[in-house]
């Protein structure tokens, strides 16, 4: 699949002095992501649906919904990323390349489109009730 | 009372507009076909929304659009940004658990 006809909208490059295939593994083993990424049940299956967890915050419930887009082992891995603060999914990419001594990393994010807006955000949390309520009696108090 | 963006969503009715706008832009018709309350009802909603500078209306003959402008593009950088972060330090975690992993 091509991916020219995006806009890359997040791509950051990292080189790490370790083999490939180690970096391959710690970027798909479900064990070593938990560990320094977010706790997740990530399986390298083609199609596989998983979730990375972390903490709620703001409007975001701290659930991120990912799918298995597309694996060439070890060069690349890609998956869909949405959280219940976005309109639509993004993509998240893997490159990996290996140099002389090392292996490049060039992590991808994109498809960032429209979001609920500000409000939106705030009805999909669970806080806008409490926000509402203080900004009122804020009001009140006046 | 002033109007501000709180009064807006404190009203179930107002909230659902506003997440039918954040999908696409809408004639007054085509929101008042999304609610049972009369037409004028759902236009007294969309008169306020409209006063808490959360929507905006173009005349288009008879036809009312209405649409949300500006926010969600604002937002996409924020959380563009917001990720830039999140990636950076991850990758950076990254870095320690492979260097703990081949020590």
């Amino acid at each position: 699949m091509s991916t020219t006809d995006h806009k890359k909208q997040i791509s950051i490059n990292r080189f790490y002095p370790y083999d490939i295939e180690d970096v391959w593994s710690a970027i798909t083993d479900p064990e070593a992501l938990s560990e320094w990424l977010m706790p997740t049940d990530f399986r390298l299956e083609p199609n596989h649906q998983f979730q990375f967890k972390t903490k709620p915050s703001g409007g975001f419930d701290g659930i991120v919904n990912c799918q298995i887009k597309s694996i060439q082992r070890p060069n690349f891995l890609s998956y869909s990323w949405n959280a219940n603060t976005f309109k639509e999914p993004t993509t998240v990419e893997w490159h990996l390349k290996t140099i002389e001594d090392g292996t490049v990393v060039r992590l991808e994010h994109y498809g960032f489109k429209g979001f609920g807006g500000l409000i939106g955000r705030m009805i999909l949390g669970y806080g806008w009730k409490r926000k509402v309520l203080k900004k009122l009696s804020n009001h009140l108090a006046k | 009372m002033r109007r501000d963006a709180f009064q807006a969503i404190a009203d179930p009715t107002r909230r659902e507009i506003i997440n039918l706008l954040t999908k696409e832009t809408k004639t007054l018709n085509e929101i008042a076909a999304h609610f049972e309350i009369s037409r004028p009802a759902v236009s007294k909603h969309v008169k306020i929304l409209n006063e808490c500078g959360l929507l905006n209306i173009q005349k288009d003959g008879r036809r009312r659009h209405c649409f949300i402008e500006h926010e969600p593009l604002r937002e996409v950088g924020e959380w563009i940004q917001q990720y830039e972060r999140f990636w950076n330090n991850k990758l950076d975690n990254l870095g320690d658990y492979l260097n703990k992993k081949n020590s």
